[in-house]
């Protein structure tokens, strides 16, 4: 018994060493993709402001996205200032000549080299491919996300919020006039948050969900723990898949789609408390192996989210940060509190084969 | 627990270890450098931080018998372009030159723009001196462009004897969205103008109704899946 809880109490402590010591230099990838960040990017001001057009930076300033109510087709100029896409009554519509198209399908971080195609020629007349339909169109743009190393302030004092590009701009253009608005932003240095509070919240729980499991009435506190997890990771992902804007319904089926193998985790865990509260050891087994699995994804997998301040969420982020501490501390804890549980009130456990037990059998 | 479970756990967190390392690979830089920020004598709050104080400049036109020689140049930072043409100072001996001082100046010193407009960064003045004698020059004889670098695209380029009332003057189309340009003829201050921006403020009041949001969510859920399978049981116990 000492030495299984041991090895998860290493396990789970080696785990989280190893992930917030990288977590300074590191990138946290969340179900959608998305990587933390300490850089904010953000909308400043669209001049002139035009009513039906909206901008909004997506994926923590990785894309921007562009709605066009006006009834006139409003195109985006790329990097060279060349007509890149069009938002208009007939859909959404890319120009294949030009170079931003290319450039922007290189994701960051694979290459900064961009093969640009013959084809591709920022002076030459558009050439419009349709993409689809829609009044929207989302984009990566390089102008609005920090992408480099840290400039030399940040670096000097990373513990101070600072403005490091105070003013990028991406210029629109609408109507068959071409009237021009420029929507700009800035790139902001926010530093995370410290780290240790989470940490002892986790720990925190790591042991309620462990003392859950040698309670008195262990079926009781282990269920109800375990509907807390289940209901905190639901709503956790539900947050990391709305994250780019949508609407709860689609952020639905995208938490769905996204997490196919963590929904299937949901199903065992719902199952899983009501073979709790029946006392049945296979429930206890079951919330272990879920507890495991989406402590690891849930936890493990969004654990960067505690030391970044610019988090992939929907959720305010106080609150994304405080469900990667449930789904770690609760998450581990109840493969603990659920294998303290089978060894101490194995007499109620059928098959579990406990020390009560053995000496009984003797 | 076995020792051979103890070793499994081991593993399991050294895998972990390892993964979490792979996750330190940093992104490359794409090669997109961000334009150079606008320089503010006075900057609007949310560009305080970071603001480099503009630079002045000093355009000097050589006299000869026929009048000054063309002439141009730009501020140290390149938010201000000055261009003289031939003539645009009359001879005025012995002076041997005419040196033209630009100076950026906070617009909320000077008049307001018209109705509807708003300054567009900072106001330049120009000053015009003969050398050595440091007289002053009145007006230019032949024409003479100015063009400003401007924060927001610009609608107008105001000008003013004194900075008390506002001119428009004649527009010179610029290729470049942050640019604009004007022929003028006297010393005196240049401003750009445009429609008030509209300062769009980042999100982030919601927050407590968002922390509610989610609170309530949770707990919905947690009663929901904490009491389906007792309403199971107490279903099938009476269909029984």
């Amino acid at each position: 018994m000492r030495r299984g809880a041991l090895a998860l109490l290493v396990a789970m402590a080696a785990g989280l060493a190893g992930g917030v010591a990288g977590a300074p230099r590191a990138e946290a990838h969340t179900i959608g993709g998305v990587a933390a960040t300490n850089y904010r990017s953000e909308i400043t001001s669209m001049t002139p402001r035009t009513p039906g057009v909206t901008v909004r930076v997506r994926d923590l300033g990785r894309r921007l996205e562009l709605e066009n109510r006006t009834g006139e087709d409003v195109v985006v100029a790329g990097y060279q200032s060349e007509p890149y896409l069009r938002v208009g009554p007939a859909g959404v519509f890319e120009n294949v000549r030009s170079p931003s198209l290319y450039q922007n399908k290189v994701a960051p971080g694979s290459s900064s080299l961009v093969e640009l195609p013959e084809i591709a020629d920022p002076l030459a007349p558009p050439e419009w491919r349709r993409r689809g339909g829609g009044d929207s169109v989302s984009w990566r743009d390089h102008r609005a996300r920090w992408e480099g190393d840290d400039p030399p302030a940040v670096r000097a004092n990373p513990g101070k919020e600072q403005v490091v590009v105070p003013r990028w701009s991406v210029e629109l253009r609408k109507g068959a006039g071409q009237s021009p608005i420029v929507v700009a932003g800035r790139i902001s240095w926010a530093p995370g948050p410290a780290v240790w509070p989470w940490l002892v919240a986790t720990l925190a729980l790591f042991g309620l969900a462990l003392a859950a499991g040698s309670t008195r009435r262990w079926w009781v506190a282990l269920s109800a723990l375990l509907a807390v997890f289940l209901a905190v990771d639901m709503v956790r992902l539900y947050g990391s898949a709305t994250q780019g804007g949508g609407s709860v319904f689609g952020g639905l089926v995208q938490a769905l789609g996204l997490g196919v193998l963590e929904v299937l985790a949901w199903g065992a865990g719902a199952w899983a408390i009501g073979a709790i509260q029946r006392q049945r050891a296979v429930g206890v087994y079951a919330a272990m192996a879920v507890g495991l699995s989406i402590g690891f994804v849930s936890g493990v997998g969004d654990l960067l989210n505690l030391a970044y301040s610019q988090v992939p969420t929907a959720l305010p982020t106080p609150v994304a940060r405080a469900a990667v501490t449930v789904c770690l501390g609760v998450g581990f804890g109840l493969a603990a509190g659920g294998f303290v549980a089978l060894r101490k009130q194995g007499p109620v456990l059928p098959g579990i084969s406990t020390a009560a037990s053995r000496a009984g059998a003797a | 627990m076995t020792g051979a479970r103890l070793r499994r756990g081991l593993a399991l967190a050294l895998v972990y270890v390892a993964l979490a390392a792979a996750y330190n690979a940093r992104p490359l830089f794409d090669g997109f450098a961000p334009p150079a920020p606008y320089r503010w004598v006075s900057p609007p709050p949310e560009f305080r931080a970071g603001n480099v104080v503009p630079q002045p400049a000093t355009v000097e036109a050589p006299l000869g018998p026929s009048g000054s020689a063309q002439a141009g140049g730009s501020s140290g930072d390149g938010q201000v372009i000055l261009s003289f043409a031939a003539g645009a100072f009359p001879a005025q001996p012995p002076d041997t030159k005419v040196v033209v001082q630009v100076a950026p100046v906070d617009p909320a010193t000077l008049a307001p723009p018209p109705a509807g407009l708003a300054a567009d960064g900072n106001a330049y003045r120009l000053q015009f001196a003969y050398e050595p004698s440091k007289s002053p020059a009145a007006a230019v004889a032949a024409p003479a462009d100015i063009f400003l670098v401007v924060p927001e695209p610009a609608q107008s380029l105001l000008f003013s004897a004194d900075g008390q009332a506002w001119e428009v003057l004649p527009f010179r189309p610029v290729p470049d969205l942050h640019q604009i340009g004007g022929a003028f003829d006297r010393p005196g201050y240049f401003l750009a103008v445009a429609p008030p921006v509209d300062r769009l403020r980042p999100g982030g009041g919601g927050e407590a109704a968002g922390v509610l949001r989610a609170v309530a969510a949770i707990a919905a859920l947690v009663l929901a899946l904490w009491f389906l399978p007792v309403g199971a049981r107490r279903l099938r116990g009476r269909g029984a």
